[in-house]
Protein backbone atom coordinates (compact mmCIF):
# COMPACT_ATOMS: atom_id res chain seq x y z
CA UNK A 1 0.00 0.00 0.00
CA UNK A 2 2.79 2.72 1.05
CA UNK A 3 4.80 1.60 -1.86
CA UNK A 4 1.99 2.34 -4.30
CA UNK A 5 1.31 5.90 -2.42
CA UNK A 6 4.84 6.65 -2.84
CA UNK A 7 4.69 5.41 -6.70
CA UNK A 8 1.83 7.08 -7.14
CA UNK A 9 3.86 10.30 -5.83
CA UNK A 10 7.11 10.35 -7.43
CA UNK A 11 6.60 8.32 -10.73
CA UNK A 12 4.54 11.40 -12.46
CA UNK A 13 6.77 14.07 -10.85
CA UNK A 14 10.35 12.66 -12.45
CA UNK A 15 8.40 11.17 -15.28
CA UNK A 16 7.06 14.99 -15.92
CA UNK A 17 10.44 15.99 -15.38
CA UNK A 18 11.83 13.79 -17.79
CA UNK A 19 9.63 14.76 -20.46
CA UNK A 20 10.89 18.68 -19.69
CA UNK A 21 14.48 17.91 -20.11
CA UNK A 22 13.96 15.58 -23.05
CA UNK A 23 12.50 19.14 -24.65
CA UNK A 24 15.08 21.30 -23.28
CA UNK A 25 17.77 19.57 -25.17
CA UNK A 26 15.99 18.39 -28.29
CA UNK A 27 17.88 20.93 -30.24
CA UNK A 28 21.09 19.29 -28.84
CA UNK A 29 19.66 15.61 -29.88
CA UNK A 30 18.73 16.97 -33.24
CA UNK A 31 21.56 19.35 -33.53
CA UNK A 32 19.03 21.86 -35.03
CA UNK A 33 17.46 25.00 -33.83
CA UNK A 34 15.58 27.93 -35.25
CA UNK A 35 16.71 30.55 -37.06
CA UNK A 36 17.20 33.45 -35.34
CA UNK A 37 17.71 36.68 -37.29
CA UNK A 38 18.49 40.26 -35.84
CA UNK A 39 14.65 41.60 -36.39
CA UNK A 40 13.13 38.78 -34.16
CA UNK A 41 15.78 39.98 -31.49
CA UNK A 42 15.28 43.28 -32.39
CA UNK A 43 15.12 45.31 -28.78
CA UNK A 44 13.20 48.30 -28.35
CA UNK A 45 16.39 50.44 -27.25
CA UNK A 46 14.13 54.10 -25.76
CA UNK A 47 15.55 57.83 -27.19
CA UNK A 48 15.84 59.13 -23.60
CA UNK A 49 18.42 55.75 -22.53
CA UNK A 50 20.70 57.53 -25.14
CA UNK A 51 19.84 61.13 -24.17
CA UNK A 52 20.14 60.23 -20.84
CA UNK A 53 23.95 58.39 -21.45
CA UNK A 54 24.69 61.73 -23.59
CA UNK A 55 24.16 63.67 -20.33
CA UNK A 56 26.05 61.83 -18.17
CA UNK A 57 28.64 61.44 -20.58
CA UNK A 58 28.74 64.54 -21.51
CA UNK A 59 28.92 65.93 -17.81
CA UNK A 60 32.20 63.28 -17.26
CA UNK A 61 33.97 65.01 -20.48
CA UNK B 1 -4.21 42.25 14.86
CA UNK B 2 -1.30 40.34 15.66
CA UNK B 3 1.55 42.27 15.16
CA UNK B 4 4.19 39.53 14.89
CA UNK B 5 2.06 38.23 12.10
CA UNK B 6 1.28 41.48 9.87
CA UNK B 7 5.36 42.88 10.53
CA UNK B 8 6.72 40.20 7.68
CA UNK B 9 3.60 41.40 5.46
CA UNK B 10 4.86 44.84 5.50
CA UNK B 11 7.84 44.20 4.55
CA UNK B 12 6.72 42.05 1.71
CA UNK B 13 4.84 45.32 0.88
CA UNK B 14 8.11 47.28 1.50
CA UNK B 15 10.48 45.04 -0.81
CA UNK B 16 7.79 45.22 -4.26
CA UNK B 17 7.57 49.42 -3.47
CA UNK B 18 11.38 49.02 -4.32
CA UNK B 19 11.12 46.99 -6.62
CA UNK B 20 8.21 49.43 -8.42
CA UNK B 21 10.39 52.69 -7.61
CA UNK B 22 13.33 51.06 -9.01
CA UNK B 23 11.53 49.87 -12.26
CA UNK B 24 10.30 53.89 -12.87
CA UNK B 25 13.44 54.39 -14.30
CA UNK B 26 13.65 51.94 -16.59
CA UNK B 27 10.26 52.24 -18.11
CA UNK B 28 10.78 54.78 -20.58
CA UNK B 29 8.64 54.19 -23.67
CA UNK B 30 5.15 52.31 -24.91
CA UNK B 31 7.08 49.04 -25.85
CA UNK B 32 8.98 48.96 -21.99
CA UNK B 33 5.11 49.75 -20.03
CA UNK B 34 3.89 46.67 -22.42
CA UNK B 35 6.33 43.92 -22.91
CA UNK B 36 9.87 45.21 -21.69
CA UNK B 37 11.34 46.34 -24.40
CA UNK B 38 11.64 42.50 -25.79
CA UNK B 39 14.38 42.37 -23.58
CA UNK B 40 13.35 40.37 -20.24
CA UNK B 41 16.20 38.35 -18.67
CA UNK B 42 15.31 34.44 -18.81
CA UNK B 43 15.20 34.21 -15.65
CA UNK B 44 12.21 36.91 -15.23
CA UNK B 45 10.57 34.74 -17.86
CA UNK B 46 10.64 31.74 -16.69
CA UNK B 47 9.15 32.66 -12.71
CA UNK B 48 7.11 35.39 -13.93
CA UNK B 49 5.31 32.99 -16.37
CA UNK B 50 4.74 30.31 -13.74
CA UNK B 51 3.80 32.87 -10.53
CA UNK B 52 1.33 34.82 -12.23
CA UNK B 53 0.01 31.04 -13.57
CA UNK B 54 -0.54 30.09 -10.01
CA UNK B 55 -2.59 32.65 -8.05
CA UNK B 56 -3.84 32.23 -4.34
CA UNK B 57 -5.34 28.69 -5.69
CA UNK B 58 -1.68 27.55 -5.04
CA UNK B 59 -0.98 28.26 -1.42
CA UNK B 60 -5.28 28.61 -0.52
CA UNK B 61 -7.03 26.09 -2.93
CA UNK B 62 -5.02 23.41 -3.95
CA UNK B 63 -4.10 22.55 -0.07
CA UNK B 64 -7.71 23.02 0.82
CA UNK B 65 -8.41 20.32 -2.29
CA UNK B 66 -5.84 17.80 -0.85
CA UNK B 67 -7.19 18.45 2.78
CA UNK B 68 -10.40 17.29 1.78
CA UNK B 69 -10.05 15.22 -1.27
CA UNK B 70 -6.66 13.33 -0.17
CA UNK B 71 -3.51 12.25 -2.39
CA UNK B 72 -5.89 12.00 -5.62
CA UNK B 73 -5.13 15.72 -5.73
CA UNK B 74 -1.96 14.45 -7.24
CA UNK B 75 -4.02 14.55 -10.50
CA UNK B 76 -4.20 18.26 -10.32
CA UNK B 77 -0.58 18.75 -9.96
CA UNK B 78 -0.84 16.21 -13.18
CA UNK B 79 -2.63 17.93 -15.25
CA UNK B 80 -0.98 21.52 -14.35
CA UNK B 81 2.07 20.39 -14.97
CA UNK B 82 1.35 18.58 -18.24
CA UNK B 83 -0.42 21.88 -19.11
CA UNK B 84 2.36 24.05 -18.25
CA UNK B 85 4.91 21.93 -20.25
CA UNK B 86 2.77 22.12 -23.25
CA UNK B 87 2.98 25.83 -22.64
CA UNK B 88 6.84 25.81 -22.88
CA UNK B 89 7.05 23.28 -25.45
CA UNK B 90 4.10 23.79 -28.16
CA UNK B 91 3.63 27.67 -27.88
CA UNK B 92 6.68 29.75 -25.83
CA UNK B 93 9.42 29.75 -28.24
CA UNK B 94 7.20 30.08 -31.44
CA UNK B 95 5.05 32.80 -30.42
CA UNK B 96 8.24 35.24 -29.28
CA UNK B 97 9.64 34.33 -32.69
CA UNK B 98 6.40 35.00 -34.63
CA UNK B 99 5.57 38.28 -33.00
CA UNK B 100 8.91 39.34 -32.75
CA UNK B 101 8.90 39.28 -36.57
CA UNK B 102 5.86 40.67 -36.50
CA UNK B 103 6.29 43.49 -34.10
CA UNK B 104 3.55 42.33 -32.01
CA UNK B 105 3.10 43.77 -28.43
CA UNK B 106 -0.41 41.61 -27.67
CA UNK B 107 -2.38 38.76 -28.17
CA UNK B 108 -5.27 40.25 -30.59
CA UNK B 109 -2.01 42.42 -31.93
CA UNK B 110 -0.42 39.05 -32.78
CA UNK B 111 -3.67 37.81 -34.29
CA UNK B 112 -4.36 40.41 -36.59
CA UNK B 113 -0.80 40.36 -38.21
CA UNK B 114 -0.82 36.85 -38.23
CA UNK B 115 -3.78 36.36 -40.32
CA UNK B 116 -3.38 39.65 -42.06
CA UNK B 117 -7.02 40.69 -41.01
CA UNK B 118 -8.02 43.68 -42.24
CA UNK B 119 -11.56 43.54 -40.98
CA UNK B 120 -10.10 44.00 -37.82
CA UNK B 121 -12.94 41.31 -36.03
CA UNK B 122 -10.28 39.21 -34.75
CA UNK B 123 -8.33 42.69 -32.87
CA UNK B 124 -11.73 43.25 -31.68
CA UNK B 125 -13.20 40.17 -30.48
CA UNK B 126 -10.02 38.99 -28.66
CA UNK B 127 -9.52 42.20 -26.75
CA UNK B 128 -13.13 42.38 -25.44
CA UNK B 129 -12.93 38.78 -24.32
CA UNK B 130 -9.38 39.74 -22.58
CA UNK B 131 -11.05 43.01 -21.32
CA UNK B 132 -14.02 41.93 -19.54
CA UNK B 133 -12.56 38.56 -18.36
CA UNK B 134 -9.37 39.91 -16.87
CA UNK B 135 -10.89 42.34 -15.39
CA UNK B 136 -13.65 41.08 -13.42
CA UNK B 137 -11.10 37.89 -12.61
CA UNK B 138 -8.92 40.94 -10.96
CA UNK B 139 -11.07 42.22 -8.72
CA UNK B 140 -12.09 38.54 -7.85
CA UNK B 141 -8.41 37.28 -7.19
CA UNK B 142 -7.65 40.12 -4.93
CA UNK B 143 -11.00 39.50 -2.88
CA UNK B 144 -10.26 35.88 -2.22
CA UNK B 145 -6.34 37.03 -1.27
CA UNK B 146 -7.62 39.50 1.33
CA UNK B 147 -10.36 37.48 2.43
CA UNK B 148 -7.65 34.72 3.60
CA UNK B 149 -5.11 37.87 5.19
CA UNK B 150 -8.28 38.97 6.80
CA UNK B 151 -9.03 35.47 8.79
CA UNK B 152 -5.67 34.94 9.42
CA UNK B 153 -4.46 38.09 10.93
CA UNK B 154 -7.46 40.08 11.66
CA UNK B 155 -6.19 42.52 9.61
CA UNK B 156 -10.08 44.39 8.14
CA UNK B 157 -11.09 43.03 4.41
CA UNK B 158 -12.05 46.37 3.51
CA UNK B 159 -8.24 47.95 4.22
CA UNK B 160 -6.37 44.98 2.99
CA UNK B 161 -7.90 44.84 -0.05
CA UNK B 162 -7.42 48.43 -0.95
CA UNK B 163 -3.71 48.39 0.54
CA UNK B 164 -2.75 45.81 -1.99
CA UNK B 165 -4.42 47.57 -4.86
CA UNK B 166 -2.75 50.78 -4.36
CA UNK B 167 0.54 48.47 -4.13
CA UNK B 168 0.23 47.05 -7.16
CA UNK B 169 -1.02 49.96 -9.10
CA UNK B 170 1.78 51.67 -7.69
CA UNK B 171 4.61 49.29 -9.15
CA UNK B 172 2.45 48.62 -12.49
CA UNK B 173 1.65 52.52 -12.55
CA UNK B 174 5.38 52.89 -12.51
CA UNK B 175 7.32 50.38 -13.94
CA UNK B 176 5.12 48.18 -16.25
CA UNK B 177 5.78 44.79 -17.49
CA UNK B 178 9.59 44.91 -16.08
CA UNK B 179 8.22 45.47 -12.56
CA UNK B 180 5.25 43.13 -12.92
CA UNK B 181 7.71 40.39 -13.99
CA UNK B 182 10.71 41.32 -11.01
CA UNK B 183 8.27 41.59 -8.71
CA UNK B 184 6.62 37.97 -9.68
CA UNK B 185 10.26 36.72 -9.31
CA UNK B 186 10.48 37.77 -5.42
CA UNK B 187 7.12 36.59 -5.15
CA UNK B 188 7.33 33.10 -7.07
CA UNK B 189 10.88 32.73 -4.52
CA UNK B 190 8.74 33.73 -1.67
CA UNK B 191 6.09 31.04 -2.34
CA UNK B 192 8.55 28.01 -3.37
CA UNK B 193 10.10 28.33 0.04
CA UNK B 194 7.19 28.14 2.09
CA UNK B 195 5.52 25.45 -0.34
CA UNK B 196 8.77 23.19 0.47
CA UNK B 197 9.28 24.58 4.28
CA UNK B 198 6.02 24.18 5.38
CA UNK B 199 5.50 20.11 4.71
CA UNK B 200 8.70 19.19 6.05
CA UNK B 201 8.29 21.16 9.26
CA UNK B 202 4.26 19.40 9.02
CA UNK B 203 6.17 15.88 8.35
CA UNK B 204 8.82 16.83 11.59
CA UNK B 205 5.88 17.27 13.45
CA UNK B 206 4.09 14.29 12.70
CA UNK B 207 7.30 12.43 12.81
CA UNK B 208 6.83 10.80 9.61
CA UNK B 209 5.46 10.14 6.34
CA UNK B 210 4.33 6.69 7.64
CA UNK B 211 2.81 8.35 10.41
CA UNK B 212 0.94 10.53 8.34
CA UNK B 213 -0.53 8.11 6.15
CA UNK B 214 -1.82 6.38 9.18
CA UNK B 215 -3.76 9.08 10.27
CA UNK B 216 -5.31 9.82 7.06
CA UNK B 217 -6.27 6.15 6.80
CA UNK B 218 -7.77 6.43 10.56
CA UNK B 219 -9.60 9.36 8.84
CA UNK B 220 -11.21 8.54 5.99
CA UNK B 221 -8.98 5.51 3.60
CA UNK B 222 -10.81 6.75 0.04
CA UNK B 223 -8.41 9.75 0.62
CA UNK B 224 -5.55 7.38 0.00
CA UNK B 225 -6.78 6.09 -2.68
CA UNK B 226 -5.65 7.86 -6.23
CA UNK B 227 -9.05 7.97 -7.36
CA UNK B 228 -10.96 8.55 -4.31
CA UNK B 229 -12.38 5.23 -3.45
CA UNK B 230 -14.30 5.60 -7.17
CA UNK B 231 -14.81 3.16 -9.35
CA UNK B 232 -15.64 2.96 -13.18
CA UNK B 233 -16.83 6.12 -14.48
CA UNK B 234 -17.15 7.60 -11.43
CA UNK B 235 -13.55 7.15 -11.03
CA UNK B 236 -12.88 8.25 -14.91
CA UNK B 237 -14.76 11.71 -13.99
CA UNK B 238 -12.38 12.06 -10.66
CA UNK B 239 -9.59 12.20 -12.82
CA UNK B 240 -10.86 13.90 -15.53
CA UNK B 241 -12.48 16.64 -13.97
CA UNK B 242 -8.72 17.42 -12.24
CA UNK B 243 -6.05 16.32 -15.61
CA UNK B 244 -8.76 18.53 -17.70
CA UNK B 245 -6.37 21.53 -16.19
CA UNK B 246 -4.00 20.33 -19.23
CA UNK B 247 -5.21 21.99 -21.91
CA UNK B 248 -6.47 25.24 -20.18
CA UNK B 249 -2.61 26.64 -20.21
CA UNK B 250 -1.81 28.09 -23.71
CA UNK B 251 -5.18 30.41 -23.62
CA UNK B 252 -4.22 32.23 -20.66
CA UNK B 253 -2.92 35.62 -22.33
CA UNK B 254 -1.50 36.81 -18.63
CA UNK B 255 1.12 34.07 -18.84
CA UNK B 256 1.73 33.22 -22.66
CA UNK B 257 2.66 37.42 -22.63
CA UNK B 258 5.20 36.52 -20.42
CA UNK B 259 6.91 34.62 -23.44
CA UNK B 260 6.50 37.15 -26.00
CA UNK B 261 8.59 39.57 -24.15
CA UNK B 262 11.92 37.31 -23.40
CA UNK B 263 15.34 38.69 -25.04
CA UNK B 264 16.36 35.71 -26.81
CA UNK B 265 13.72 32.80 -27.53
CA UNK B 266 16.10 30.30 -27.54
CA UNK B 267 16.92 30.64 -23.59
CA UNK B 268 12.77 29.61 -23.50
CA UNK B 269 13.84 26.03 -24.36
CA UNK B 270 17.12 25.75 -22.11
CA UNK B 271 17.19 27.23 -20.08
CA UNK B 272 13.77 28.99 -19.48
CA UNK B 273 12.05 25.64 -19.74
CA UNK B 274 13.72 23.82 -17.02
CA UNK B 275 13.13 26.90 -14.73
CA UNK B 276 9.72 26.67 -14.77
CA UNK B 277 8.92 23.51 -14.72
CA UNK B 278 11.14 22.69 -11.71
CA UNK B 279 9.51 25.58 -10.05
CA UNK B 280 6.05 24.32 -11.09
CA UNK B 281 6.74 20.72 -10.25
CA UNK B 282 8.42 21.57 -6.68
CA UNK B 283 5.28 23.79 -5.96
CA UNK B 284 2.13 21.71 -6.64
CA UNK B 285 3.76 18.75 -5.14
CA UNK B 286 4.39 21.16 -2.10
CA UNK B 287 1.16 22.30 -2.15
CA UNK B 288 -0.75 18.99 -2.10
CA UNK B 289 1.57 17.62 0.29
CA UNK B 290 0.59 20.71 2.98
CA UNK B 291 -3.08 20.06 2.48
CA UNK B 292 -2.15 16.00 3.43
CA UNK B 293 0.35 17.00 6.27
CA UNK B 294 -3.06 19.42 7.33
CA UNK B 295 -5.25 16.64 7.33
CA UNK B 296 -3.24 14.55 9.30
CA UNK B 297 -2.45 17.18 11.95
CA UNK B 298 -6.11 18.25 12.28
CA UNK B 299 -7.39 15.30 11.96
CA UNK B 300 -9.41 16.36 8.61
CA UNK B 301 -11.07 19.21 11.72
CA UNK B 302 -10.86 22.79 10.12
CA UNK B 303 -13.98 24.77 9.67
CA UNK B 304 -13.03 26.17 6.34
CA UNK B 305 -10.61 23.48 4.50
CA UNK B 306 -9.10 26.51 2.71
CA UNK B 307 -7.23 28.10 5.75
CA UNK B 308 -5.63 24.84 6.09
CA UNK B 309 -2.00 26.74 5.16
CA UNK B 310 -2.22 30.04 7.40
CA UNK B 311 -3.79 27.65 10.47
CA UNK B 312 -1.05 25.08 10.07
CA UNK B 313 1.64 27.52 9.56
CA UNK B 314 -0.15 29.17 12.60
CA UNK B 315 0.70 26.08 14.98
CA UNK B 316 4.08 24.95 13.87
CA UNK B 317 5.97 28.13 13.17
CA UNK B 318 7.33 31.09 15.40
CA UNK B 319 4.33 33.68 14.86
CA UNK B 320 6.95 36.26 12.74
CA UNK B 321 7.38 33.07 10.29
CA UNK B 322 3.93 32.75 9.91
CA UNK B 323 3.62 36.12 8.70
CA UNK B 324 5.97 35.10 6.01
CA UNK B 325 3.78 32.36 4.61
CA UNK B 326 0.42 34.43 4.85
CA UNK B 327 3.12 37.30 2.69
CA UNK B 328 3.45 34.58 0.27
CA UNK B 329 -0.54 33.89 0.22
CA UNK B 330 -0.60 37.11 -0.88
CA UNK B 331 2.25 37.02 -3.36
CA UNK B 332 0.35 34.39 -5.32
CA UNK B 333 -2.67 36.38 -5.42
CA UNK B 334 -0.56 39.91 -6.47
CA UNK B 335 1.62 37.98 -8.99
CA UNK B 336 -1.27 37.28 -10.43
CA UNK B 337 -3.16 40.38 -10.26
CA UNK B 338 -0.57 42.94 -11.76
CA UNK B 339 -0.13 40.48 -14.76
CA UNK B 340 -3.90 40.47 -15.34
CA UNK B 341 -4.24 44.02 -14.61
CA UNK B 342 -1.57 44.86 -17.28
CA UNK B 343 -3.19 42.43 -20.17
CA UNK B 344 -6.47 44.16 -19.51
CA UNK B 345 -4.82 47.77 -19.46
CA UNK B 346 -3.02 46.73 -22.84
CA UNK B 347 -6.03 45.35 -24.73
CA UNK B 348 -8.02 48.51 -23.40
CA UNK B 349 -5.16 51.02 -24.31
CA UNK B 350 -3.42 49.31 -27.42
CA UNK B 351 -5.83 47.13 -29.23
CA UNK B 352 -8.92 49.36 -28.56
CA UNK B 353 -7.76 53.05 -27.89
CA UNK B 354 -4.90 53.10 -30.05
CA UNK B 355 -5.22 50.51 -32.72
CA UNK B 356 -8.90 50.86 -33.47
CA UNK B 357 -10.32 54.05 -32.27
CA UNK B 358 -7.98 56.45 -32.82
CA UNK B 359 -4.41 55.85 -34.35
CA UNK B 360 -3.71 59.16 -34.50
CA UNK B 361 -2.25 59.57 -31.08
CA UNK B 362 1.03 61.34 -31.03
CA UNK B 363 3.91 58.97 -29.83
CA UNK B 364 5.23 60.72 -26.90
CA UNK B 365 1.26 60.80 -25.05
CA UNK B 366 1.32 56.85 -25.96
CA UNK B 367 3.19 56.01 -22.02
CA UNK B 368 0.76 58.62 -20.46
CA UNK B 369 -1.72 56.94 -21.43
CA UNK B 370 -1.00 53.67 -21.07
CA UNK B 371 -0.37 54.44 -17.02
CA UNK B 372 -4.08 56.15 -17.00
CA UNK B 373 -5.12 53.55 -18.11
CA UNK B 374 -3.53 51.32 -15.25
CA UNK B 375 -5.29 53.21 -13.12
CA UNK B 376 -8.92 53.21 -15.14
CA UNK B 377 -8.73 49.20 -15.40
CA UNK B 378 -7.54 49.25 -11.59
CA UNK B 379 -10.28 50.89 -10.50
CA UNK B 380 -13.07 49.15 -12.39
CA UNK B 381 -12.02 46.13 -11.45
CA UNK B 382 -11.83 47.20 -7.54
CA UNK B 383 -15.59 48.30 -7.84
CA UNK B 384 -16.66 45.35 -9.96
CA UNK B 385 -15.33 43.14 -6.75
CA UNK B 386 -16.83 44.91 -4.60
CA UNK B 387 -20.39 45.35 -6.39
CA UNK B 388 -21.47 41.57 -5.94
CA UNK B 389 -22.92 41.73 -9.04
CA UNK B 390 -24.01 38.53 -11.08
CA UNK B 391 -22.62 39.74 -14.32
CA UNK B 392 -19.36 39.95 -12.81
CA UNK B 393 -19.79 36.72 -10.90
CA UNK B 394 -20.40 34.64 -14.26
CA UNK B 395 -17.44 36.67 -16.18
CA UNK B 396 -15.20 35.46 -12.98
CA UNK B 397 -16.36 31.66 -13.30
CA UNK B 398 -16.15 31.45 -17.10
CA UNK B 399 -12.93 33.71 -17.51
CA UNK B 400 -10.24 30.78 -17.55
CA UNK B 401 -12.30 28.50 -18.86
CA UNK B 402 -13.60 30.45 -22.08
CA UNK B 403 -9.98 31.90 -22.64
CA UNK B 404 -8.47 28.31 -22.54
CA UNK B 405 -11.34 26.98 -24.73
CA UNK B 406 -10.97 30.15 -27.25
CA UNK B 407 -7.43 31.26 -27.46
CA UNK B 408 -5.54 27.83 -26.42
CA UNK B 409 -6.31 26.18 -29.25
CA UNK B 410 -6.05 29.19 -31.95
CA UNK B 411 -2.70 30.26 -30.40
CA UNK B 412 -1.29 26.42 -30.66
CA UNK B 413 -2.78 26.22 -34.53
CA UNK B 414 -1.53 29.83 -35.36
CA UNK B 415 2.19 29.04 -34.73
CA UNK B 416 2.26 25.59 -35.60
CA UNK B 417 0.07 25.44 -39.21
CA UNK B 418 0.48 27.67 -41.77
CA UNK B 419 -3.01 26.79 -43.42
CA UNK B 420 -4.60 28.42 -40.71
CA UNK B 421 -7.18 31.42 -42.42
CA UNK B 422 -8.45 34.37 -41.00
CA UNK B 423 -12.09 32.60 -41.44
CA UNK B 424 -10.99 29.60 -39.74
CA UNK B 425 -9.43 31.81 -36.37
CA UNK B 426 -12.89 34.27 -36.64
CA UNK B 427 -14.96 31.05 -36.49
CA UNK B 428 -13.25 29.33 -34.16
CA UNK B 429 -12.86 32.30 -31.65
CA UNK B 430 -16.85 33.23 -32.03
CA UNK B 431 -18.61 29.97 -31.86
CA UNK B 432 -15.68 28.85 -29.79
CA UNK B 433 -16.56 31.66 -26.49
CA UNK B 434 -20.47 31.01 -27.26
CA UNK B 435 -20.04 27.51 -26.90
CA UNK B 436 -18.19 27.12 -24.05
CA UNK B 437 -19.81 29.67 -22.29
CA UNK B 438 -23.19 28.13 -23.30
CA UNK B 439 -21.97 25.06 -21.80
CA UNK B 440 -20.73 27.05 -18.61
CA UNK B 441 -23.87 28.68 -17.68
CA UNK B 442 -25.98 25.12 -18.07
CA UNK B 443 -23.64 23.12 -16.40
CA UNK B 444 -22.62 20.28 -19.03
CA UNK B 445 -19.86 18.44 -18.13
CA UNK B 446 -19.21 15.34 -20.88
CA UNK B 447 -17.74 12.77 -19.08
CA UNK B 448 -16.94 15.16 -15.69
CA UNK B 449 -14.76 16.72 -17.45
CA UNK B 450 -15.25 20.72 -17.53
CA UNK B 451 -16.84 22.88 -20.37
CA UNK B 452 -13.33 23.80 -21.90
CA UNK B 453 -11.85 21.00 -22.20
CA UNK B 454 -14.64 19.52 -24.68
CA UNK B 455 -14.62 22.83 -26.26
CA UNK B 456 -10.87 23.03 -26.65
CA UNK B 457 -11.23 20.03 -28.84
CA UNK B 458 -14.39 21.85 -30.64
CA UNK B 459 -12.60 24.96 -31.30
CA UNK B 460 -9.77 23.35 -32.45
CA UNK B 461 -12.23 21.42 -35.06
CA UNK B 462 -13.70 24.34 -36.09
CA UNK B 463 -10.40 26.10 -37.18
CA UNK B 464 -9.26 23.46 -39.04
CA UNK B 465 -12.56 22.51 -41.09
CA UNK B 466 -12.93 26.13 -41.64
CA UNK B 467 -9.31 26.69 -42.92
CA UNK B 468 -9.46 23.54 -44.85
CA UNK B 469 -12.43 25.39 -47.08
CA UNK B 470 -11.02 28.55 -47.26
CA UNK B 471 -7.13 29.52 -48.31
CA UNK B 472 -4.57 32.02 -46.76
CA UNK B 473 -2.70 34.85 -48.39
CA UNK B 474 -0.09 33.33 -50.38
CA UNK B 475 1.70 36.36 -48.11
CA UNK B 476 0.94 34.55 -44.93
CA UNK B 477 2.35 31.06 -46.04
CA UNK B 478 5.47 32.96 -47.10
CA UNK B 479 5.89 33.93 -44.02
CA UNK B 480 5.46 31.51 -41.84
CA UNK B 481 7.51 29.49 -44.12
CA UNK B 482 10.40 31.95 -43.73
CA UNK B 483 9.92 32.55 -40.16
CA UNK B 484 10.36 28.91 -39.20
CA UNK B 485 13.48 27.37 -40.92
CA UNK B 486 15.90 25.10 -38.97
CA UNK B 487 19.33 25.46 -38.58
CA UNK B 488 22.68 23.42 -37.57
CA UNK B 489 23.14 24.28 -34.40
CA UNK B 490 26.71 25.54 -34.52
CA UNK B 491 25.74 27.70 -37.52
CA UNK B 492 23.07 29.16 -35.31
CA UNK B 493 25.35 30.64 -32.66
CA UNK B 494 27.98 31.97 -34.87
CA UNK B 495 25.31 33.69 -36.26
CA UNK B 496 24.17 34.86 -33.20
CA UNK B 497 27.83 36.17 -31.97
CA UNK B 498 27.66 38.73 -34.96
CA UNK B 499 24.24 39.55 -34.49
CA UNK B 500 24.69 40.93 -30.93
CA UNK B 501 28.37 42.73 -31.87
CA UNK B 502 26.42 44.22 -34.53
CA UNK B 503 23.65 45.37 -32.41
CA UNK B 504 26.42 46.22 -29.90
CA UNK B 505 28.34 48.54 -32.94
CA UNK B 506 25.02 50.29 -34.23
CA UNK B 507 24.38 50.86 -30.37
CA UNK B 508 27.50 52.79 -29.90
CA UNK B 509 27.24 54.51 -33.65
CA UNK B 510 24.29 56.08 -32.71
CA UNK B 511 25.14 57.11 -28.63
CA UNK B 512 28.50 58.19 -30.01
CA UNK B 513 26.26 60.66 -32.74
CA UNK B 514 24.35 62.18 -29.52
CA UNK B 515 27.16 62.60 -27.69
CA UNK B 516 29.03 64.23 -30.61
CA UNK B 517 26.21 66.21 -31.44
Amino acid sequence: MAALLWAFIIVPFVGILALTLVFAFWDKITGKEYVITDEILKHEVAPEEILGRKETSGGEK
Amino acid sequence: MNWELVTPFVGYLIVLMIIGTLALGKTKTYGMFFIAGRKLHILATALSAQATDMSAWLTIGLPGQAFLNGIGTIWVGIGCSLGTLLNWSGLAQRLRIYTGKLGSFTIPDFLESRYKDDTRILRLVSSILILVFMTAFIGAVAKGGAKAVEAATGIDFFWALVVTYLIILFYTFAGGFWAVAWTDVFQAILMIIILVVMPIVGIFALRDMGGIFHAINQLDPSMLDPVGGLSGVAALSFVLGYFAWIVGYPGQPHIVTRFMAVEDPRKLRRPGSIIGMLWVLIALWGAVALGIVGAAYFHGGLADPEMVTPELAKALLPLPLAGCVIAAIMAAMMSTVDSQLLVATSAMVQDILVKLIKPTIKQENLLKIARIGTIVIAAISFYAGMSGSKFVYWAVSFAWGCSAATFGPLLLISVWWKKATKAGAIAGLIIGAIGDISFEYMGIKPLGAPAYFTWFFITAAIIIAVSLLTKPPEKVDREFEEIFRFEPIAESESKIQKIKARAKTEFDVVESFYIKA
